[in-house]
């Protein structure tokens, strides 16, 4: 060893030379791994961006509500199963069952802009007192109209579109109703006051009034109801009902209005539970949200699809779904009009809703024109706050506001505007276990047919997360199980990306190729550079009668100092001109991000700024050398000492 | 003369000689060369081709803008004053280079209208002024121009107008429509009919334009302004324009008062989803951003490697030299012929890594012969230093073994 220390130390240009060489290509080396590490890193970021989901339309399992409904594609009885088959599929990530509940709190408002059933059902549902002052069946209409002037002073529990925008003009309501009293009587009197429960459904900009109805979907009691038809002394006793048949409720305590002697208040007061459960049901709806509990919030078609978008704030985390944190990400407008905003803690007492079935329509009709098939969709609404138990009180925090780019119309795959998203493990429970019951209206025959139908599960809910790009794979293990064509691929433009993201990694595979190539030659370079010096010196130590095996070691000592010192200077330079690039790449890269947090943290983590690969590959390097030039010295001092000196010898000749 | 020439010649096939004689330190040498060739190439043809890569991926996006009001509630009745209009028309900080279809819609206008000046013969309808054509699904009916117009009309100030498909049908003079405003002292004016719509309400439809002069009562006169970025990668420029004039949403919420550019208060937000584009290309962004940083510290390394390498091949040789120049070599020849193996060397190494560069890369490979100039030149000049150290060295020196 003091052999080897001394020769280098006598020919120290030569030796620096070659350290010099090696730390270069150590440093070209490693540079050029610690970029393809990144760019790996980068890229594999990228594509972890995309979400891929498959959907089923439910509503092609299911039979419609209205009349003229198309057939269901499938039958219903396949879609447990189909569902089943897609979770456990291999290229399932995870499926997502949503859960919907929902939250009342104080400190919350309803949105409505109107008092459509598609969009803003149950919460245009109000408490309205006022005095009857007209009450008439409006022409040939099934229903009566009642002209109640609005008692403001009284109790009223009105939707945020009367009071937000119309209250201060409003003073009569025009209140429509399908039953009369059981003694074929009009459910007001001119002149009486009243407290009605009634479903508001637009203001009236000509007339300066309210329209709403008092036998509306959930408050339609079709089991307290009947057609009559009019005895003949009946017509004659009953002229202002100017027809033969009416509808007429049953039992006159199940009417949506109630006659009052003084005020609401004095009414509650006494004791009547049903209109106290009515009052406090209504209230409790006006003030909750729907919550949809989920374990990604981009496995929604809407939230995927770009439909709906983060506006404000954050999205929920992936840490936060697993430890199903106390978060959740409110509608912007909902926030809005509750004086909400990021940051805020609510505390939502959470109750299960029943749900009711209706139907809208999906496409215009020309005046005249009667909806065909596929004209109408069915939607799931929930019916609001009943009387249940509460399940839990749980403090939110809001971290994020959405944005719904369209109407907010209600559908399987839409998003109304009173949604709130949070983490499905946040609240612990079965829920939505209760069937939902359709009503469906057939014709057969000239025949109206009515019937009940029960529905197991809510259109919407369910999703699966696919692998990126194994859209294709996965479609065809459904079809191999008989499910082709089910469901509805989504993956936010991934298969025309993705490849030219791996277009990207190939290229920077190549740079990573061709520094290998180059650090291979500059090895081999060096390496017969120093074996033909190393020759001549074998030689003479074999001459002079030193052992194989210590001129070996003698020669093999040189070759670990330089190489050792070479890659220590390469792995200094690698190291420090890696870490000015990346921290300098993030800091440029870190501006301008808005609502993409992922990024943030991933580059923060120090995934992209270690620099272990950078030591790693100069061991690799570095051991690699070694072994190549202990094999070729190994073979050298092998070899006959004539035969290297001949090796020399050859040189001389041939000049 | 002819002696040198000899001299020289005689260099030349001894230095090819030498080649042949030391083969695979020779190969290696020209691998190397080579390589480092195909190497400084590939770092500048990467970056080209990943912002390529770019490129293509912010095609995928579109992203459309919506102006809002302060609390990003509503993007429809807005009432933004008619000064925001000059952002599009007076192509402020070039936002025109980075939109495109734009959507600006006015407010609503009662007019009457007729066939003639004549006010008592008209009818009551509605004027809102447009900078597109709409579709079907905004106010639930078609709209076509008719032959000879284009949707360009509602950009610029022409008195041109779409009407109801029935009250063009019963025009007198299909050309011309007329309109008055609901005061008497108002002028009537003439506009040219260039398309029509189904609907069956007397709405009337005009630039905006020409809507702002003509027909607006005051100045809060938009309805909604909309507009489409040209392409994804403009998406932090119009942002940066658009905060000029515009609120942007933001985990703080902070509503700013005070003035904005045109003297407004900032009393209007805008938005621009994005879905997943920063996560998507940020990454992308930020390894092209630290590639360019890389590259010249890459460039610089590869050629002091081929440097290095040079400087070694020649000094490694000093014994041979030493031996030509006892036999009587000039200085001279020795650094010719030093010189001139490393030449052919290079040169034959650099004309391979092109020709493989340019079969992978085509004719980009153009863009990056600078660099393989500035390579050779760096290569040779070490030659250059070695072989002339070595030429002038003392024999005897050289003999001994000595430095």
């Amino acid at each position: 060893m003091k052999y080897s220390l001394k020769k280098i130390y006598r020919t120290p240009f030569k030796s620096i030379i070659f350290i010099f060489l090696i730390g270069l290509s150590v440093t070209v080396l490693c540079l050029s791994m610690g970029m393809w590490k990144y760019s790996y890193t980068s890229l594999k970021h990228s594509k972890d961006a995309f979400t891929t989901i498959g959907i089923l339309r439910e509503l092609e399992f299911t039979e419609q509500t209205n009349r003229y409904s198309a057939q269901p594609k499938y039958e219903y009885g396949l879609l447990g199963h189909v569902k089943k088959a897609a979770t456990e599929s291999r290229y399932t990530k995870y499926a997502d069952n949503r859960k919907y509940l929902m939250g009342y709190s104080s400190d919350v408002k309803s949105y409505t802009r109107n008092g459509s059933h598609s969009e803003f059902y149950p919460y245009p549902y109000s408490i309205v007192t006022g005095v009857c002052e007209q009450v008439d069946y409006y022409m040939n209409s099934a229903n009566y109209s009642a002209i109640i002037k609005i008692d403001k002073d009284d109790l009223n529990i009105l939707p945020y579109f009367v009071e937000e925008y119309n209250y201060e003009d409003v003073e009569y309501i025009d209140i429509r109703g399908l039953y009369l009293t059981s003694d074929l009587n009009f459910p007001f009197k001119v002149g009486e006051k009243y407290i009605i429960y009634t479903y508001i459904q637009s203001y009236d900009v000509s007339k300066g009034r309210l329209n709403g109805h008092i036998d509306y979907i959930k408050t339609e009691y079709a089991e307290y109801s009947e057609e009559y038809f009019l005895t003949q002394e009946e017509i004659k006793e009953h002229p202002e009902l100017n027809r033969e048949w009416v509808n007429r409720i049953t039992d006159d305590s199940m009417l949506s209005c109630h006659l009052l002697e003084s005020d609401a208040k004095t009414f509650l007061e006494s004791g009547n539970k049903r209109w106290n459960d009515i009052v406090e049901n209504c209230r409790i709806t006006k003030h909750s949200l729907e919550m949809i509990l989920t374990d990604d919030m981009n496995s929604i078609y809407s939230f995927n699809a770009g439909d709906v978008y983060l506006l404000r704030g954050r999205a929920i985390s992936k840490e936060e779904y697993e430890h199903g944190a106390k978060v959740c990400i409110v509608n912007a407008l909902a926030a809005s009009i509750s004086g909400l905003d990021i940051g805020d803690k609510i505390s939502f007492s959470v109750y299960e809703s029943d749900f009711m079935v209706g139907s809208k329509r999906v496409r215009s009709l020309s005046l005249g024109e009667g909806a065909e098939e596929n004209d109408t969709e069915d939607f799931i609404a929930p019916n609001g706050y009943e009387g249940q138990d509460f399940i839990s009180e749980i403090e939110y925090e809001i971290i994020g506001f959405y944005r719904n780019t369209g109407a907010g119309v209600r559908g399987e795959l839409l998003l109304s505007n009173n949604v709130i998203i949070v983490p499905s493990k946040s609240i612990e429970g079965n829920f939505n276990r209760k069937p939902i019951i359709a009503d469906l209206i057939r014709e057969k025959d000239g025949e109206i047919l009515r019937y009940s139908m029960e529905r197991t599960s809510i259109p919407g809910s369910f999703s699966v997360v696919i692998e990126n790009g194994k859209i294709n794979e996965f479609e065809k293990e459904m079809e191999a199980l008989g499910y082709a064509g089910m469901f509805y691929y989504f993956d936010q433009s991934y298969s025309e990306i993705s490849e030219k993201l791996d277009g990207y990694m190939s290229t920077a595979s190549t740079m990573l190729l061709i520094s290998v190539l180059a650090w291979i030659c500059v090895s081999v370079i060096f390496l017969i550079i120093y074996m033909t010096r190393s020759k001549k010196e074998l030689a003479t130590m074999l001459s002079l009668g030193a052992g194989r095996v210590k001129a070996f070691i003698s020669e093999m000592t040189g070759i670990f100092i330089i190489v050792t010192i070479g890659a220590i200077a390469g792995y200094i330079a690698a190291t420090s001109l890696y870490e000015k690039v990346i921290e300098r790449t993030i800091s440029t890269s870190l501006e301008g991000l808005s609502t993409s947090v992922a990024f943030y943290e991933k580059v923060n983590s120090g995934v992209l700024m270690s620099s272990n690969i950078i030591w790693q590959s100069v061991v690799i390097q570095a051991v690699i050398l070694l072994l190549i030039a202990g094999l070729a010295e190994y073979r050298q001092s092998g070899q006959n000492v004539l035969k290297l000196m001949k090796g020399l010898t050859k040189t001389k000749n041939e000049k | 003369m002819k002696n040198r020439a000899r001299a020289s010649l005689y260099i030349v096939r001894y230095g090819m000689t030498g080649i042949y004689r030391s083969l695979a330190k020779s190969i290696a040498i020209i691998f190397v060369v080579l390589v480092m060739t195909i190497l400084i190439g590939i770092i500048s043809q990467t970056i080209f081709l990943q912002e390529q890569t770019l490129e293509s991926v912010y095609a995928q996006y579109f992203i459309d803008v919506t102006v809002m009001d302060e609390l990003c509630i509503r993007d429809t009745n807005l009432k933004l004053p008619s000064k925001y209009y000059d952002i599009i028309e007076s192509n402020l900080h070039n936002i025109n280079d980075y939109i495109t279809g734009i959507k600006i819609r006015s407010t609503e206008t009662l007019v009457r209208y007729g066939s003639n000046t004549d006010s008592e013969q008209s009818n009551f309808g509605t004027v809102v002024g447009l900078t597109y054509l709409p579709d079907r699904e905004e106010f639930g009916y078609k709209f076509q121009m008719l032959p000879g117009y284009t949707e360009e009309v509602f950009f610029g100030d022409d008195l041109v107008c779409v009407v109801p498909k029935k009250v063009y049908e019963n025009l007198k003079n299909k050309y011309t429509m007329v309109f008055h405003g609901l005061e008497e002292m108002d002028d009537p004016i003439s506009y040219t009919v260039a398309g029509i719509h189904e609907g069956v309400t007397e709405d009337f439809y005009c630039s905006y334009k020409s809507y702002n002069e003509n027909f607006s009562r005051d100045e809060f006169n938009i309805y909604s302004f909309k507009f489409s970025l040209k392409n994804a990668k403009y998406s932090d420029n119009v942002s940066s324009i658009l905060k000029r004039y515009f609120i942007e949403p933001s985990i703080a919420g902070a509503v700013k008062r005070e003035q904005n550019e045109l003297k407004l208060m900032y009393e209007y937000s805008f938005v621009m989803p994005k879905g997943n584009l920063d996560d998507v290309v940020k990454p992308i962004e930020s390894d092209i951003h630290k590639l360019k940083i890389v590259e010249p510290f890459l460039f610089i390394l590869s050629i002091a490697t081929g440097f290095v390498v040079s400087f070694l091949s020649t000094r490694n040789r000093k014994a041979e030299f030493a031996i030509m120049r006892s036999l009587g070599t000039s200085r001279g020849l020795v650094f010719f012929e030093a010189f001139i193996e490393q030449f052919i060397l290079c040169i034959i190494g650099i004309a391979l890594g092109i020709a493989i560069f340019f079969v992978m890369y085509g004719s980009d490979a153009i863009l990056v012969m600078w660099k393989i100039y500035v390579f050779f030149a760096l290569y040779m000049f070490a030659t250059a230093i070695s072989a002339l150290y070595v030429a002038r060295l003392n024999v005897m020196k050289i003999m001994k073994a000595k430095e």
